[in-house]
Parts: C-alpha cells; structure tokens; sequence
C-alpha cells in the first residue's frame, strides 16, 4: 500500500516537472522561431 | 471617526509577532551549522547574536502579548504580517552588517529587505569573497520570504485567526479546505521542488562545471532559493554569468518558471485535476510572456546586440524569463543590459512591472489583475456598444470554475494596478531627482516595486542614503501588496489620533 502510494507520488511529481520542463521548452522554440526571423528579415 | 486600538488589539498584534520572530530564530541555526563545519568562527558569532536577538525578542513580545488562544481578525492579521516583514530584516541584517561587506547598517537592512521580498536588489561589497555562511542566510532569507515567513506558522500553529496571515501575504487562494492543509501542501511542494532543484544544479556543478562535491552543493543550494522564490541573490557578483553553462541556466529557468507559477496551478497539476486547463490567468501570462519576448528579440536584432542566434535566444529568452518570472538573475553584465536600448529595453522594463501568477512567489501586477483588467475594460466597451436597456454579464475562468467578474472585483484589481504604477513613477521621481537618467530610475524603481532584481547600476553601495530607503519602502510595499502595508498605516493613525 506504502510502496503503491510512493510510486503514485514519484509519478505526479514526473508529471509536475514535465510540465514546467514543457514550458522552458516551449520559450525556447519560441524565441528560436522569432530569433531565426528577425535575424533573417533585418539582422 | 478612527477607533483607537484598545490595549487587547496591541496584545494580540505583539504576541503573534513574537511567535513569528522565535520561529525564524530557528531558521538561523541553518547558517550557524554550516558557519561551524566551514569553521567560519566570526559569522558564526553573529549568527548565535542574531538568533539570540529573534529568540529574546520573539519571546518578550509573547510575554508582553495575548496569553490566550490567538483570535485575530483581518486587521489584526494585516498588521502582523506588515510589521514581520519590516523587524525580520531588521534582525536578520545583523550578520551582514557585521560581515564588513556592508557600507553600514543601512546597506545591510537594504540587502535583507531585498532578501525577504524576494528582490535580489543588493548593496553588498566583494561579494566573492563574502564567508559562504552568510552567503547561504541571504538566499534562506529569500527563502522564507518566497515560502511566507507566516505561513510557517500557520502550518504548526494554525487555528484561531490566523487564517487572515495567510491572505495578508499577498496570497488571495485558499487552495485546499483547510488553511493547516493549504500551507503544508505548498510547503510539500516546495520541498519536492527543493529536492529536486538542489540535486540537479549540484550534479551539474560537480559533473558538468568541475567543482568540488561541497561547492556544488553550496551553489546548488543558494541557486535553487534564489531560483525557485524567484529572490534572484547569486552568491558571486557576475550572478549566473559566472557558470558559462547553458545547461545550468536551463535548469535554473525551469525552477523559475515554477516559482512564478501559483500555487493553486501547481495543486490543479499535482491532483490532474481539470482546473489545471488554461483559464484566464494563464493566457494572460502566456500572452504577455510571447509579446514582450518578441519585442525585445526585435529590439535586440535592430540594435545589432547579437548577430548569431545562439547568443541571441540564449541572452535575450533568459533575461526575458529573470524579468517576466521576477527572478532578476543576469546573465550579461550591467554595462551590457544599458545597451539594451530602446525597444528591447521598454520589453524587459514592461515584464519586470507585468510579474508572474498571483499567489505565487513572484512580483509585478500579476497575471490575475492584468488579464481582469482588460477584461474589464473590454466588458466597458461591450456595455457602450450594447442597446441601452441590455445588461451584460462578464465572467472569467479561474482553476476550471467560470467566475463572474463584479464591479467590486473589477474596481478593486484596478486600484492595486494603479497603485503598483504609482509605486513604480514614485521611485523613478527619486532616482530622477537625485541626477539618474530617466531609463536608469525607471529600469531600478520598477526592478524594486516589482521585487525583481535586476539591475542597470543604480543599486550600488555609494548610492544616496534617501533612494535606498525609498526602494526598501518600494520592495515592502510590493511585496505586501499594499492592503498590509495600509491596514498597518491605519492602525497607527488610529492609534495616534483615534477616539
């Protein structure tokens, strides 16, 4: 039952940092995709 | 007509203090413990002086104070947590100003104000050289200040009245039932994050940057705090430019991203609960973050900053990130964060006043108020453009339940914004006065109003003794997020001229 709950916990808590891993991520394609064009366009 | 306090109301007021006060003394046996493995004899003085002071007057103020069960009512609980938030600086400054890094005791109340308001503005001279000891009370003071000094009280001693400490820190969701749940479960958060923070920027430090196991640590430690109460103190001067790794800085994001996130957000993800799905709270972040992100990768471009996009994502998207999250961690150096001129600059400037998630350990106006404002104002419009006798309701969603957005809600959020402007042009009048260029008094005043952090030189040791004390009552007031800090003006006045 212990052991059952543990794994319950390591398992939301994978899915907590993933999500915010998710976000970090999701800025840096962002700033990469705007970057890459300002770059292109004007730099 | 002001009701004078009665003798009851400042013996409740004092002894909730106390109980306060002798619960950070305990904090400072953290830095005492790694003052005396370090074998840094002369911190560790300072620190049993500090937790001596705490103890002595925490229990005095118990003493002097309510001997029966806590019963405080909102007022009371808005008076305790703004005079908390202005004597634990005062007793934690004690081991800075006796450091000798510090120009006075002025310089080192500015650093511990900016400490547990989760600033990260700081006077403090050579830091590079400052015992790591101390080094590890600045960013524990971020800590407590990040976590809710008083909501460690709430999770032992909950009951009575305390409920109203909660809201009086700036936290305006209750997220579980009970108040004793809702503060174990952020401090459970917390600690998970704490874990797992530590453990990965340690690793790094010892695998990736070659230090020795017990540096990593240290910086694994101070970096975390500092990280995950978006506080921003870095224990070397050139902040997390020092590490020269684009791996650490990624990791460090992370844990700032998850700092500026609300508590309620990361309880909505934690149970996978559908209020997790993104309500208004969350677009206006998302909004925010994408337009000024891409104004000052714009700006930046336009001033030939960078001309390789590895330089700019990396520098642009991380200063971005310290801003908008409150962080205030660099990595350029000052002279080059004044280059970032015109455009790039009006982006950062207007993230570091926008902040992150309401009840979250981040500044700033907060998502919450930016995203009802507008919609205020827009329901405005609708309501002009309506046929006269046609009544329009406004709601907004909020953790998967659809709100609806009164008047009194709409009014209320937009005194706070207003004030927090106010706050902002308020500081930059000064810094304007005493000789500052105007992008410089705006860029530090919004920096501190907001409790960010990063800086373009203001901020410095030889700055007048007058602009450091308008920004500690700036770092306070924002931190507080104004209700506090008038509830506390009120009860003087009352008290000074009340019947």
């Amino acid at each position: 039952m212990a052991e059952r709950s543990f794994l319950r916990g390591i398992r939301r808590a994978a899915a907590l940092f993933l999500v915010e891993i998710a976000v970090v991520v999701s800025a840096v394609l962002l700033a990469a995709a705007l970057g890459g064009a300002f770059l292109l366009v004007i730099g | 007509m002001l009701l004078r306090p009665t003798s009851d109301d400042f013996r409740l007021v004092v002894g909730t203090l106390g109980r306060v006060l002798v619960l950070v003394a305990l904090a400072g046996v953290v830095p005492l413990g790694w003052a005396a493995v370090a074998r840094e004899w002369g911190p560790a003085a300072s620190f049993l002086l500090m937790i001596g002071l705490f103890a002595s007057v925490g229990f005095g103020l118990q003493l002097a104070g309510s001997s029966g069960p806590v019963r405080l009512d909102w007022s009371h609980g808005m008076v305790v947590v703004a005079l908390t938030w202005l004597v634990v600086p005062a007793l934690g400054s004690v081991p800075f100003a006796l450091s000798g890094h510090f120009g006075g005791w002025l310089d080192a109340y500015f650093d511990a104000m900016s400490g547990v308001t989760t600033t990260g503005l700081a006077t403090v001279q050579d830091i590079d050289h400052l015992a790591a000891s101390v080094n590890l009370w600045r960013h524990l003071l971020q800590f407590l200040g990040g976590q809710g000094i008083v909501l460690a009280v709430l999770s032992i001693f909950a009951g009575g009245g305390l409920i109203t400490l909660y809201y009086s820190e700036a936290r305006d969701e209750r997220i579980l039932p009970s108040i004793r749940s809702t503060a174990r479960f952020i401090w459970g958060v917390s600690l998970l994050h704490a874990l797992a923070g530590v453990t990965a920027l340690a690793a790094i430090g010892w695998l990736v940057l070659g230090f020795s196991a017990h540096r990593s640590l240290f910086h694994g430690l101070t970096i975390f705090m500092a990280a995950f109460d978006t506080g921003g103190f870095s224990p070397q001067s050139t902040s997390l430019a020092y590490y020269r790794s684009g791996v650490f800085e990624a990791v460090t994001a992370v844990f700032m991203v998850a700092g500026a996130m609300s508590f309620g957000l990361h309880y909505a993800l934690w149970r996978r609960l559908n209020r997790a799905r993104p309500g208004l709270e969350v677009r206006t972040i998302a909004a925010t973050f994408a337009a000024t992100l891409t104004a000052s990768l714009f700006g930046l471009v336009l001033l030939d900053q960078y001309t390789d996009l590895h330089g700019l994502v990396r520098r642009g998207l991380f200063q971005m990130l310290s801003a908008h999250t409150g962080t205030g961690f660099s990595t350029v150096s000052t002279a080059d964060l004044l280059r970032w001129d015109g455009l790039a600059f009006a982006a950062i400037a207007t993230a570091m006043a926008l902040g992150g998630m309401a009840s979250s350990t981040a500044g700033g106006v907060k998502a919450l108020r930016i995203g009802l404002t507008l919609k205020a104002l827009a329901g405005q419009v609708r309501q002009v453009l309506l046929p006269r006798q046609a009544v329009a309701s406004h709601t907004y969603l909020h953790f998967g339940r659809r709100r609806r957005l009164t008047p009194e809600i709409a009014q209320a959020v937009m005194a706070v914004s207003l004030l927090y402007v106010a706050l902002y042009l308020l500081g930059a009048a000064v810094g304007l006065a005493f000789g500052y260029p105007l992008q410089e008094a705006l860029f530090e005043s919004v920096s501190a109003g907001a409790n960010v952090g990063l800086s373009v030189g203001v901020t410095d040791p030889t700055m007048p003794a007058l602009l450091k004390v308008v920004y500690i009552l700036q770092m306070w007031a924002g931190r507080l997020e104004f209700v506090a800090v008038f509830s506390l003006v009120g009860f003087l006045l009352a008290w000074a001229v009340g019947e």
